[in-house]
């Protein structure tokens, strides 16, 4: 019988307080935004299905964190076994952009003896306006690091499916590739071919009426 | 089932409910459109009950002569409190409840003075509480240009806020809007929600300045908003200090490691290792740790649960139990969910549940009966705590010994440097030899840590006499040692089981009096007066002798628990010898013959049976 999904990745979203983590996730899983959302204690967690090819789905599990720095002692035990990192900073907020540093460092030294795949998140960018880190800057460092940039915004709904899907399709490759591999012991990556797994039928639905919009 | 009234006493009340102001409810959270209900789910159809007249003219009369030192008063409220609080009075019985008049009589810590103070940064900084939203955006920039420019120094030297300041109004500033953002108080720009946003911002702050040790947390915002929606500003203020500051509340746990916090989790599942085996084993064969849940339970003290007239029931008790109401309520919140949870078989799934706990499971109707007949003991706390605490040292030493095996290092030296261990206050006054690096016998493990307990106090009384504790470093276990016990403490099961089985254990319990305590608003010199009397009332042996009978119900979990044990391999199987350290602990009554048992097997699984047999009889 075919597996629902194909692999189960974990992702951790982190970045300075009030960027929009929880914010896009929840525009990413429950397909809404919230004008105000409550401030994350400790941690937060979500799930969907994504297709990343027809009949290829992924299962994505996502950890939202606190990102007041007094939570990081709680927050980096979520580094090691995750497989992919959304880093988001404010783009209308210049210091979130610059600590995005000191984030990389953070994740750096907590995500050993695995590593995890990053993604630069410009958020908020339907405030354009007020924007105080401008669109190459963000993706020179993004370069720097390896990684890819996008810029997102829950409100609009800009980007967010992307986001997500691209960091997904990266882990993926990179599975397939055996660059990663799945290991006992780390959650990072699961495969869906678990003899024991029961799927419910609630998120196959979810998932179709996700890849609807 | 969502809109179900419980009782025909709500369906009383539903008038005046449906009269209270438009677009808000009766504790202020505003009505969402049908459509988006879902996204904030705050106003509920409520089910608590409303108490009649009468008693709430009691429980008036109850507040006039009140008195947080008297045994009599705690128990009357308790009552009252089970009956259910009417909202009008609630704010009256907290300020009770948290001693706050005394408390600020007591103090030399001035609320306007502190407000003068921060008034002046502010005006420096050129912010205002009353307009949030320029003050964010203020105070970023200030941040980056403090942060970025070179000189930072000599600016932050030459006025009124330095750095710690500016970072700290930023993120109170910040968290403001998004606590209760649908509360009438909090909500948009109305200028009620201007003003209590800034009263927000002026409790908080005025707390991060009476400890700047602790300074702000997130989380600390819903537990001011809570109080400020109950009490006046500085009332609020004071409450909030009295929840920090206590051992009995959450002292410590908002603290910049947020150790404690990890440690509170720790305890949590053990004490659901103990009363839920089932669920346990259940929820750790899928991954999900405890901890992922628990930690917002302690830190927000249920405030994300959708019920607002639960939420206050809940917070009604645990002002008047402190941390072990959390617990409770925790353990409450399992156990109604969990034939949900053992229908499930992915991490996915569980986490959702638990971190969002579904309105049928966290309604007032359902849930706060489930609570008053969900009974946790501070013994049962005290010992898992004692288990944490002791299975921290072991691995530590474990890893001394591998580190340098020559040098023999004792075990209070190594507790020390355990970051985990914060409380060298509570480091076993009695002396013992190092605890040898291997897996013990639990029971006799259990029954030890039982003892030592009673001895502890015993100990603990004196030590504090002769040099009492800064509150700062009390622990919550001297704390609790020192609760009453306001009711009767066992739970039906409990009950069931010790008539079953030892029916002269209630009558030990009958017959000891329980010492008239007053502990929980007390001061710490009250406080550690207590357990002497309880000592007093009767023999260490008899008291041990009863509490390790209660104990041996939980023969079973505590098995799955040694089994559990060998495969998490936090325990070395080294052969060990543990029979010396018992030595010194065992009680009079069982001359050592729990030492002389020999100890159980890691990893050997036991018939739950064998194991009360093994501990009925080690105890007889």
């Amino acid at each position: 019988m075919e597996a629902i999904w194909l692999y189960q990745f974990r992702l951790i979203v982190i970045g300075d307080s009030t960027v929009g983590k929880s914010c896009l996730i929840r525009r990413f899983t429950e397909g809404r935004f919230a004008q105000v959302s409550d401030p994350t204690v400790g941690v937060d967690f979500f799930s969907r299905l994504v297709e990343i090819e027809p009949g290829k789905r992924i299962k994505l599990q996502i950890w939202d964190t606190a990102g007041q720095e007094r939570f990081r002692s709680i927050t980096r035990a979520y580094y090691r076994n995750s497989v992919g990192g959304l880093l988001l900073f404010d783009i209308t907020n210049r210091r979130s952009f610059q600590n995005v540093h000191e984030w990389l460092e953070e994740a750096r030294s907590h995500v050993q003896p695995h590593s995890i795949v990053f993604l630069l998140v410009g958020h908020k960018c339907d405030l354009d306006a007020q924007r105080q880190v401008s669109q190459q800057e963000a993706e020179k460092l993004a370069a720097a690091y390896g990684m890819r940039y996008v810029e997102t915004s829950a409100r609009d709904a800009i980007n967010v499916e992307r986001a997500f899907t691209e960091l997904t399709r990266d882990i993926f490759e990179l599975v397939k590739r055996g660059d990663i591999t799945i290991q006992e012991g780390w959650e990072g990556v699961k495969s869906g071919f678990v003899p024991n797994v029961v799927h419910s039928s609630e998120e196959v639905t979810k998932s179709d009426r996700r890849c609807l919009c | 089932m969502l809109r179900r009234r419980s009782s025909s006493s709500s369906a009383k009340s539903s008038t005046k409910r449906r009269s209270s102001s438009a677009g808000f409810d009766e504790f202020g959270f505003a009505f969402i459109k049908r459509r988006e209900k879902k996204l904030h789910h705050r106003s509920h159809d409520y089910s608590f009950p409303q108490p009649n007249a009468l008693k709430v003219k009691e429980l008036c009369e109850l507040l006039s002569y009140w008195n947080g030192s008297s045994f009599i008063c705690r128990n009357q409220i308790e009552r009252f409190i089970r009956i259910g609080i009417p909202t009008a009075v609630r704010g009256r019985v907290w300020k009770c409840l948290l001693d706050l008049d005394n408390v600020r009589v007591a103090s030399d810590f001035s609320y306007q003075v502190c407000l003068t103070e921060i008034r002046k940064g502010l005006v420096d900084l050129g912010v205002s509480e009353y307009s949030i939203i320029s003050a964010i955006t203020t105070l970023i920039d200030k941040e980056n240009d403090l942060g970025s420019g070179a000189g930072q120094t000599p600016d932050a030297h030459s006025s009124a806020f330095s750095t710690v300041d500016v970072a700290l109004f930023r993120q109170i500033a910040l968290d403001l809007q998004r606590s209760f953002p649908t509360h009438r108080s909090l909500m948009g720009d109305s200028p009620e929600a201007i003003e209590g946003q800034a009263k927000l911002f002026r409790v908080l702050t005025a707390y991060a300045k009476f400890n700047p040790q602790i300074g702000y947390c997130q989380g600390m915002s819903y537990i001011a908003a809570v109080f400020l929606m109950l009490l006046g500003e500085e009332e609020a203020f004071w409450a909030l200090v009295v929840l920090l500051e206590k051992p009995k509340y959450l002292s410590e746990l908002f603290d910049s490691s947020l150790k404690k916090i990890q440690h509170q989790a720790l305890v949590f599942q053990q004490l659901l290792k103990h009363r839920k085996p089932q669920l346990f084993q259940h929820l750790e064969k899928l991954g999900v740790s405890s901890f992922h849940f628990v930690m917002q339970w302690f830190l927000t003290l249920f405030t994300s649960l959708p019920c607002w007239d639960s939420v206050l029931a809940i917070w009604d008790l645990f002002l008047l139990h402190g941390l072990l109401a959390v617990f409770r309520a925790g353990l409450t919140i399992l156990h109604l969910l969990e034939p949900r949870l053992m229908s499930m078989t992915e991490e996915t799934t569980v986490l959702p549940l638990l971190l969002r706990v579904p309105v049928d499971v966290s309604q007032y109707s359902v849930l706060i009966p489930a609570l008053w007949s969900t009974e946790v003991q501070e013994w049962e706390i005290n010992c898992m705590n004692s288990v944490i605490l002791e299975e921290m040292t072991e691995s530590h030493e474990t890893e001394k010994t591998k580190e340098d095996s020559s040098s023999s290092v004792s075990s209070d030296e190594q507790k020390e440097k355990s970051p985990a261990v914060e409380n060298p206050a509570e480091d076993r006054p009695c002396k013992k030899e190092p605890v040898g690096p291997g897996g013990k016998n639990l029971f006799a493990r259990i029954l030890k840590l039982a003892q030592r307990y009673l001895a502890d106090s015993a100990k603990q009384n004196t030590s504090n006499k002769a040099q009492p504790a800064s509150p700062a470093r009390s622990s919550p276990v001297v704390a609790c040692q020192s609760k009453k016990r306001t009711s009767v403490s066992f739970t039906q099961a409990q009950r069931r089981r010790s008539q079953s089985r030892r029916p002269q254990n209630e009558a030990v319990v009958r017959k000891e009096p329980l010492p008239p305590q007053c502990t929980d608003g007390g001061t710490a010199e009250n406080r550690s007066q207590v357990p002497l009397r309880r000592l007093k009332s009767g023999p260490v042996g008899r008291v041990a002798r009863r509490r390790s009978g209660v104990q041996s119900g939980r023969g079973k979990s505590l098995l799955l628990r040694s089994s559990n044990q060998s495969q998490k391999a936090s325990i070395p199987t080294s052969p060990v010898s543990q029979d010396p350290n018992q030595a010194c602990t065992e009680p009079r009554e069982s001359p050592g013959k729990s030492s002389i048992h020999p100890p159980l097997e890691e990893g050997s699984v036991f018939s739950p049976r064998t194991g009360t047999e093994v501990r009925e009889s080690q105890l007889i």
